[in-house]
């Protein structure tokens, strides 16, 4: 094997291992070692979906699919009007056409008339290998296509990455329209890309903090409909809804534990802002802070062992850390003046939050072994980041053309890129756990 | 003149002779206006010269009429002169002419004395008048010189005291003037200056205003020129979205056609080419193929040895722990202790036999490395090796990377090995990159295998050592 690095390519091209075949043979087998391409999108062409004779879908599929790989950041979709065939069949594929425009996956496939809905099959090819990677088909209902495609695209997306992908989830937001008296608030909750937003509540006072709950069905909210906070949970399917805390004072910040059992929030009812956990089954509810200081924002680890939240007891707001039964509480965020919403990743090594840099507030990442940060967004107002449950982007909201809109960013460079087409401020974006 | 002169040169010389007297008079012309003055002085001289003089008196009572003027004429005209006075003054009739004339007669002869009386007093006094005048021209001269010289004196004082008032009202003039004038200098150049701020405040201002309109204006021609650009390139993507789907409606099956046919056409000519090319290195070739499916054969015969022998060590080891599971139970209640002693000690031997045996296969290549460098032989290829590292093998792994576009956030420590065939003259052999070991990850793997076909034809040597190590060979890639 012949070595080599960008560090130092002739010093290791030097030396020479030799990869030897025959046990009697002095036969040495050449082997170049190549590190460190440039890391960029991989380009893709997803192909306009053929459609049976007189079929017109409500939606195009291979446009939904290729806006969901191109906002994970990771793949760069060839746009339609470069492709030069456009195949929906395995016969008319031509890989080296392909090849020529330098794409490494190709994307076909067709939406037939099956019962009152569709059947939609589709197949990926490996370019330079001619290999088929993926060939199947999902049955949808008319109405349900738009979903469809999302779980075409996470199957391509995991498939080719290794990852499960997002695109078939949801988010839930806060939209706010009109002024003063007349100011409607509405919760809602969206698919991935920002489409087919559904209203769950609706009110004339502030709605805030959403949290969904670890198996997607249920959304923890803090409404002030009865002019003052109160802790609602909410049921998705039904709008059935259960009003969980409703303290003297502040209530506030609800969110689920990761075995959905308990609910840690934010109460002032002994006075002062501090974090509680209320278990779920038995109504019994604890105190974890004990501080002179506001404690508030509590999120938990994905292990369910600690909790972090943001407390201003260290004279600015911080990051701080506790086991989930309460205790002392360490600082974890390190750098800047300014700290607050943070939340895990889904495997726990980092953590997204608030951070004000520079008199702007904007979105980062900080890995709490290593005290390190990064920053997200390029924003001025950017607020209440929330990590995509594969953990692979983040949403946030973030003000642009004078109001609230919610933007992702890919947490491996990708960019970032606005999401909403509300016409209303939105604001207080979170991320769905996976749906099955 | 000169004609004058010639023509009538009396008229001349008159001419200059009162030029003179004028000049002459011009001089001493105060004395003139003087003795005008005096003249009066003089006649009350006469006057009192008279008064002694009876005769006289009658006389001069008798010729009151006679003005009083004749007496300042000279006193040798003054008879002739007023003889012929009296003659008009009795010619009013005849009677009184003859009266007159004996009056005439009367007075003729009264007056031949009188005359003789003035003939005499008139010299004495002309005498006296001509003495009193020259002590009287002499004391006028004296005072006309004296008031001349303190005239002068008092003129020159005067013009001198004018001069210097005149200098100095001048100079004062001056002064204030120059004051005035600098005051108005100053004033003017306030003012400029004033006006100069005025002036570049209202330009700055302008300009202001001018360099805003502009930035308006260009903001605006930008910004409807991107609004133009935007719509044409909207309107042109519409159009030539609409124009593809039109074409592709209405040829895709001909182009379809045709592009396959062209397309088989080209790969058959690179298959013939192909062929043309492997049949050329066919010899060179076959002989390598041969070592290559030799060493293939022996590989797998040996690891089939390998495989059967660890196989049925296994079985057997497995068969005698069996045993010894048996044997230890029979005896269990006798020598418990014992047998799990050595059982475990049978494991700890056969774990390290086959730690042994994985690691003489994991290590075959170290091992075939020492040989190598123990062969005599190998010395050769160490030379070749290096040769070709310095010489092939940086360019052929630069070109790699510089068009692999690998995905973002992969794994650091995957890693994808890939073996590729290359025709003479560096041309990756269609179809023959093969994944030897996967990364795992999908895309990484396909990154890989792009690359490879992207970079395609490598700079490699010809002849021996490219049959030798680059007719097929293997890339390994790491993040």
């Amino acid at each position: 094997m012949i070595r080599s690095s960008r560090r130092s390519p002739i010093l290791l091209s030097i030396l020479l291992p030799l990869l030897l075949l025959g046990a009697g043979s002095a036969q040495a087998r050449l082997n170049i070692e190549v590190t460190g391409g440039v890391e960029a999108a991989q380009p893709i062409a997803v192909i306009p979906f053929g459609v049976s004779e007189g079929l017109i879908p409500g939606e195009d599929v291979a446009a939904i699919i290729s806006a969901d790989l191109a906002r994970t950041g990771r793949f760069k979709p060839l746009p339609t009007r470069d492709m030069l065939t456009m195949p929906s069949s395995h016969d008319e594929v031509d890989l080296r056409d392909w090849r020529l425009l330098g794409m490494n996956n190709l994307v076909i496939g067709r939406v037939e008339t099956e019962g009152t809905g569709y059947r939609v099959s589709f197949t990926l090819y490996d370019v330079f290998r001619g290999d088929q990677l993926v060939g199947s088909s999902l049955v949808s209902t008319r109405l349900a296509l738009r979903n469809t495609a999302h779980r075409i695209a996470d199957i391509l997306y995991e498939k080719l990455t290794g990852q499960r992908g997002v695109a078939a989830t949801r988010i839930a937001y806060v939209t706010a329209s009109g002024q003063d008296e007349s100011q409607i608030l509405t919760l809602r909750v969206a698919d991935a890309d920002g489409y087919n937003a559904q209203t769950i509540l609706s009110s004339g006072e502030p709605i805030m903090s959403p949290a969904w709950s670890v198996d997607g069905r249920r959304i923890a909210y803090v409404s002030l409909e009865n002019k003052r906070a109160a802790i609602y949970i909410q049921e998705l399917a039904s709008g059935r809804r259960e009003l969980v805390a409703s303290y003297p004072g502040i209530n506030g910040s609800p969110a689920f534990s990761p075995d959905g059992q308990r609910l840690a929030m934010t109460l002032s009812k002994d006075g002062n802002p501090e974090i509680y956990v209320l278990n779920l089954l038995s109504r019994e509810l604890t105190r974890l802070t004990d501080h002179f200081a506001i404690d508030t924002e509590p999120a938990w680890s994905p292990d369910g062992r600690s909790i972090i939240f943001t407390s201003d007891r260290g004279g600015s707001p911080q990051i701080y850390r506790m086991a989930a039964s309460g205790g002392p509480a360490v600082r974890i965020s390190m750098q800047g003046d300014y700290n607050a919403r943070a939340s895990y990743a889904p495997d726990g090594r980092s953590i997204t939050l608030v951070t004000r840099v520079g008199g702007r507030f904007r979105i980062a990442l900080i890995d709490p072994e290593r005290g390190t940060m990064r920053l997200l967004s390029n924003g001025s107002l950017d607020e209440s980041p929330s990590f995509a449950p594969n953990g692979s982007m983040v949403i946030y909201a973030t003000a642009h053309g004078g109001r609230g809109v919610l933007a992702v960013s890919s947490i491996d460079g990708g960019g970032n890129q606005r999401l909403s087409q509300d016409a209303e401020e939105v604001r207080e974006p979170t991320w769905s756990p996976f749906m099955n | 003149m000169w004609q004058i002169l010639r023509h009538n040169p009396g008229a001349f010389y008159w001419s200059l002779g009162l030029h003179v007297l004028f000049a002459l008079l011009l001089f001493v012309g105060i004395r003139f206006e003087r003795s005008v003055t005096e003249a009066g002085g003089q006649a009350r001289a006469v006057q009192a010269t008279i008064v002694s003089d009876r005769a006289l008196e009658q006389m001069v009572a008798g010729l009151i009429d006679e003005p009083i003027e004749l007496i300042t004429e000279t006193p040798a005209e003054e008879p002739t002169e007023a003889q012929p006075d009296p003659t008009p003054g009795v010619d009013e009739s005849e009677e009184q002419t003859r009266r007159a004339a004996e009056a005439i007669r009367l007075e003729t002869e009264r007056l031949a004395e009188a005359e003789a009386e003035a003939e005499r007093l008139a010299a004495e006094q002309a005498r006296l008048e001509a003495e009193r005048q020259a002590a009287e021209e002499a004391r006028l001269e004296a005072e006309r010189l004296a008031a001349e010289q303190a005239r002068l004196e008092a003129e020159r004082l005067a013009a001198e005291q004018a001069r210097l008032e005149a200098e100095r009202l001048a100079a004062e003039q001056a002064r204030l003037e120059a004051e005035r004038q600098a005051a108005a200098e100053a004033a003017r150049l306030a003012e400029q200056r004033r006006r100069e701020a005025e002036r570049r405040a209202a330009e700055q201002a302008r300009l202001e205003a001018e360099r805003q309109a502009a930035e308006q204006a260009r903001l605006e021609a930008e910004r409807r020129a991107a609004e133009q650009a935007r719509l044409e390139a909207e309107r042109r993507a519409a159009e030539q979205a609409r124009l593809e789907a039109e074409r592709l409606a209405a040829e895709q099956a001909r182009l379809e056609a045709e592009r396959q046919a062209a397309a088989e056409a080209a790969r058959l000519a690179e298959l013939r080419r192909l062929e043309a090319e492997r049949q050329a290195a066919e010899q060179a070739r076959l002989e390598a193929e041969r070592q290559a499916a030799e060493q293939a054969r022996l590989e797998a015969e040996r690891q089939a040895a390998e495989q059967a022998r660890l196989e049925a060590e296994r079985q057997a080891e497995a068969e005698r722990q069996r045993r010894l599971e048996a044997e230890a139970e029979l005896l269990a209640a006798m020598e418990e202790e014992r047998l799990a002693a050595e059982l475990a000690r049978a494991q700890q031997e056969q774990a390290a036999r086959e730690r042994a045996a994985e690691q003489r296969a994991r290590h075959g290549a170290d091992e075939a490395q020492r040989t190598l460098e123990s062969d005599p032989r190998s010395e050769l290829e160490a030379e070749q090796i290096s040769y070709l590292t310095e010489r092939y093998v940086p360019a052929i792994r630069d070109r790699v990377r510089q068009v692999w576009v690998q995905p973002m956030a992969v794994d650091r420590n995957r890693t994808t090995v890939v073996s590729i065939q290359l025709l003479p003259g560096g041309t990756v052999v269609p179809d023959s990159v093969r994944v030897v070991r996967s990364s795992g990850n999908t895309a990484f793997d396909q990154s890989v295998v792009a690359a490879i076909y992207r970079a395609s034809p490598f700079q490699v040597p010809t002849g021996q050592l490219f049959e030798r190590y680059f007719r097929d060979f293997d890339f390994t890639f790491k993040p």
